[in-house]
């Protein structure tokens, strides 16, 4: 039998980098259990731990704060590389409206500091407080943000990531405007732990706005709601964000949450032209009580037993939604209608079928499904992202050139 | 003179797009010897202009089959010497891909040949309430697949990002002939990985885009227009740090030098700028009308703040051309100095700047050279501008020496060799200024994958391998 990863990992590192056998429990990656789990403070420990992998012929898979770890099972054998202890922040600017931090800091670490100079990191991925700069350069995901202020692959304007072979480069750099040579800092964001492990990142930062304010409409059913969903994403302003949720933040019926900042005079002005005539319908709120609307806005579906993410152009929304109440029993559904995606929590198991349909429809729309959260039985017969074509070869060779050995998230990006 | 083609390829190439679209004659070649930097001249073996996407694969095919280097190219108007066929090489140029293929104003995306002028699809987009945002200088000419190639920037880009943020979808022809489709309408920008923005910005060393899907923002309901003058650049710059740090996001922060000042106002292009300010800073707030007095109030506080010595406010669309006019005009001012200009590009972190411009005036000087600066101030995006005549072949050293040393001043401050005008052939030689062996490394696997036999645009943006120092 082959030396557990445990043991040769306990080789390689000092004792506070290793997770006793005892504390796996939390780690599971796709329903399936490490062998160990190590928590490196250097780039020299992440390099020894991706060799003595690829030695020892088991996969590594980066995790931060467990936020979004995907629903696939690694391949065989594998560690979880916790990115816990590389945890400072190197070099706040102020002035220069940039941050460069290590890969395990918390969004709510950053968040906390930055508030303190009146400026944010714009991005509301689900459960953003516990999630970590990797984890965030890693998904890739702005939540409903996006549209209004772009996403991670906008924001993060430097790297330093350790590939799968263990190279440490140093990509983009800590200015706003960087086109010197390819850019792989846009091919690290969203890839999901398969091309390298995210150490250290700068981001572009924004002032905070002065007022932030959450509109509110709600409904029985979707179809008045939809129609003002039409209207925000049509009018001559693009608010912050806007979520349909159901059921609505007070837990029934359903409503269309609009985020809208600015000056005071201006976010006036810009809830009248995005509601038109339902102004008078809609409710608003500011200060504590709209962060928490924005809070729950920003978590809502991301965490029931199967929980998928449609897509598709934001005027087929009403489309999309058919199609997603035809395919499983819905509990809970957030839809972006500025960037079409739509997020879905299931409580029961769906059947493979049915999703295989709702993927058809989808792509039928042009759209695409992602399994988001899901049971690894259900897994095993319907794959998490629909297939890739040509681009997919390209992905599968360029994580060739980066992760030779295939040691980095194996089961993930590879259907 | 013979063609440079072989009879038969010439012959193939002919009969895919068409016999006046096969450029040979050495005479029409010339057009094609350089681009916006003139201080490269190459000329193609010929010139492809195919008019559809699939007219470029088969000629693509027809290429990779003879072993053909290719060169994408659109308005030429790029200012590193991208668009330069190598040795052998052909060009394959978008000048008849200009049909504006979709426009989705509920969407807010418009789909675009690569050859259609970045101007020609705002004019376009402006009966609808939408423009596109990245607006290079270049913006009456330069294309959309030129733009894709650089990552293109301008003025805007403060607020609203660079090219790359508004590119959700593209069609790409790769070296072999193969048609790729990279994102595109309606496809998850978090599925897997971001091939369109690794894509954007590799200055046709991956493939040709031939179409491109473009998001589209609503027309600013409003915009205020301002343009403080300064006795000394510092103050300029001190102001601009005073605007970002005060939680202001101008759409634009723009600063000419008094150099600038000087060759704009000697010229027929005068804005009426005053002769003797240190610099100008040209500040702009655009979006709902109701904020906008307020924005901008503050910033000419903070202007005045910093030693602003006149704020002239802009209250017409007339005066506000006024305004931009000696910054739009900025390089074209210098014709009458001297025959040639380099515009230099690089980016430092926007604290650095007047650190940065001290540096520059001072290896200006040691070198007996005019330095002229035009920035994208907001985002620390600096435009050096060094004149001279190319025929002098001893000025010409002075300048590259200059160029160089600016360069590694950026670079030590914490910047970058180029903020918007890529690397091309110009820049190569200062990679290694910035990236190590492994970074290189990297990013030529990234371009094996896209271009395995290195028959795209070859001899640009990476050095090879074994750097050798170039003259």
């Amino acid at each position: 039998m082959s030396t557990s990863a445990g043991v040769a990992m306990a080789g390689l590192l000092p004792a506070e980098a290793l997770r006793g056998p005892g504390e796996l429990e939390g780690w599971t990656v796709g329903g399936a259990r490490p062998e160990a789990v190590v928590e490196p403070s250097s780039v020299d420990e992440i390099r020894a731990v991706l060799a003595a992998a690829a030695s020892g012929g088991f996969a590594v898979v980066p995790l931060g704060g467990r936020t979004d770890p995907g629903p696939e099972s690694p391949r065989g054998r594998f560690v979880v590389l916790s990115t816990r202890r590389l945890a400072g922040v190197e070099d706040y600017q102020p002035a220069d409206l940039t941050v460069a931090a290590s890969a395990g800091a918390t969004l709510a670490t950053l968040g906390a500091m930055l508030a303190e100079r009146a400026q944010w990191l714009p991005v509301d991925p689900p459960y953003a407080p516990e999630k970590t700069l990797g984890g965030l350069v890693a998904t890739g995901s702005a939540g409903s943000l996006g549209m209004a202020y772009g996403t991670p692959r906008d924001h993060v304007l430097g790297l330093s990531v350790v590939t799968g072979d263990g190279r440490v480069l140093h990509l983009g750099g800590r200015v706003m405007k960087n086109v010197a040579g390819f850019d792989l800092v846009k091919l690290m964001v969203g890839s999901r732990g398969t091309l390298g492990i995210v150490v250290s990142a700068s981001l572009r930062l924004f002032p905070r706005p002065v007022e932030d304010r959450a509109v509110i409409l709600e409904g029985d059913g979707l179809g008045a709601l939809l129609e003002a969903a039409r209207r925000v994403t049509t009018a001559s302003v693009v608010p912050a964000s806007a979520v349909l949720l159901s059921p609505g933040p007070a837990g029934v019926g359903s409503a269309l949450l609009i985020r809208v900042q600015g000056a005071s005079a201006a976010v006036e002005a810009d809830v009248a032209k995005l509601l038109g005539r339902s102004v008078d319908m809609a409710r608003s709120q500011q200060g504590s009580e709209a962060q928490r609307t924005f809070e729950t806005a920003r978590d809502h579906a991301a965490r029931h037993p199967l929980v998928l993410r449609g897509f598709a152009l934001p005027g087929l929304l009403p489309e999309v939604l058919s199609a997603v109440h035809d395919a499983a029993p819905v509990a809970a559904l957030a839809a972006d209608v500025m960037s079409g995606r739509v997020r879905v929590g299931v409580e029961a198991s769906a059947d493979v079928v049915a999703l295989e349909r709702l993927r058809a429809r989808l792509e039928a729309l042009g759209g695409s499904l992602v399994v988001e959260r899901g049971a690894p039985e259900l897994l095993a017969g319907f794959p998490t992202y629909g297939p890739g074509g040509k681009r997919a070869a390209l992905g599968r060779a360029l994580r060739a050139r980066f992760d030779p050995g295939g040691v980095l998230s194996t089961g993930r990006f590879e259907t | 003179m013979n063609s440079l083609l072989s009879g038969s390829l010439e012959q193939k190439l002919r009969g895919i797009v068409g016999g006046d679209h096969v450029i040979t004659d050495p005479g029409r070649l010339l057009v094609y010897e350089s681009d916006g930097l003139t201080a490269y001249r190459w000329l193609p073996r010929a010139v492809v202009l195919p008019g559809s996407t699939a007219e470029m694969a088969a000629v693509v095919r027809l290429l990779h089959e003879a072993g053909i280097p290719m060169t994408p190219r659109g308005a030429g108007t790029g200012l590193s010497g991208g668009a330069l066929a190598p040795e052998n090489g052909v060009i394959l140029g978008t000048a008849r891909m200009t049909r504006i293929l979709s426009l989705d104003p509920v969407n807010r995306v418009a789909r675009v040949e690569a050859g259609v002028v970045n101007n020609r699809l705002g004019d376009a987009l402006r009966p609808h309430g939408l423009y596109y945002a990245p607006d290079p200088s270049s913006q009456p000419v330069c294309t959309l697949g030129g733009n894709v190639a650089e990552n293109a920037g301008g003025p805007h880009c403060l607020k609203y990002g660079v090219t790359s943020r508004y590119i959700t979808g593209l069609t790409v022809v790769l070296s072999d002939g193969q048609v790729v489709e990279l994102g595109g309408s309606g496809s998850d920008p978090e599925g897997r990985y971001d091939l369109v923005g690794l894509f954007v910005g590799s200055e046709g060393c991956f493939g040709i885009a031939t179409e491109i899907e473009v998001r589209l923002l609503p027309l600013p309901e409003g915009v205020r227009t301002m343009l403080a003058i300064f006795t000394t650049i510092e103050e300029a710059a001190s102001a601009v740090t005073a605007i970002i740090s005060g939680g202001l996001l101008p759409a634009a922060l723009e600063i000419l030098d008094a150099a600038t000042i000087k060759a704009v106002e000697a010229s027929v292009f005068a804005a009426g700028y005053p002769k003797d300010a240190g610099a100008v800073l040209v500040v702009e707030f655009d979006g709902t009308d109701a904020g906008l007095d307020a924005d901008a109030e503050r910033a000419v506080a903070l202007c005045e703040a910093d030693g602003a010595r006149e704020v002239r406010r802009a209250t017409t669309a007339a005066e506000r051309i006024a305004l931009w006019k000696g910054r739009k005009v900025a390089f074209g001012a210098f014709g009458r100095l001297a025959p040639d200009l380099i515009v230099q590009d690089a980016t430092v972190p926007r604290t650095k700047l007047t650190e940065v411009l001290h540096r520059i005036g001072e290896i200006g000087d040691k070198h007996g050279l005019k330095v002229a600066n035009v920035f994208h101030a907001g985002d620390g995006n600096l435009h050096p501008k060094l004149t001279f005549d190319r025929r002098n072949a001893e000025q010409l050293a002075r300048v590259e020496a200059a160029s160089r040393e600016i360069m590694a001043a950026c670079v030590a401050a914490g910047g970058t060799i180029t903020g918007e005008h890529g690397v091309g052939v110009d820049k190569r030689k200062y990679m290694t200024l910035i990236y190590g062996p492994a970074e290189l490394e990297a990013m030529r696997d990234a371009k094996w994958v896209f271009d395995p036999p290195g028959l795209m645009n070859p001899g640009k943006v990476i050095p090879d391998p074994e750097p050798r120092e170039e003259p």
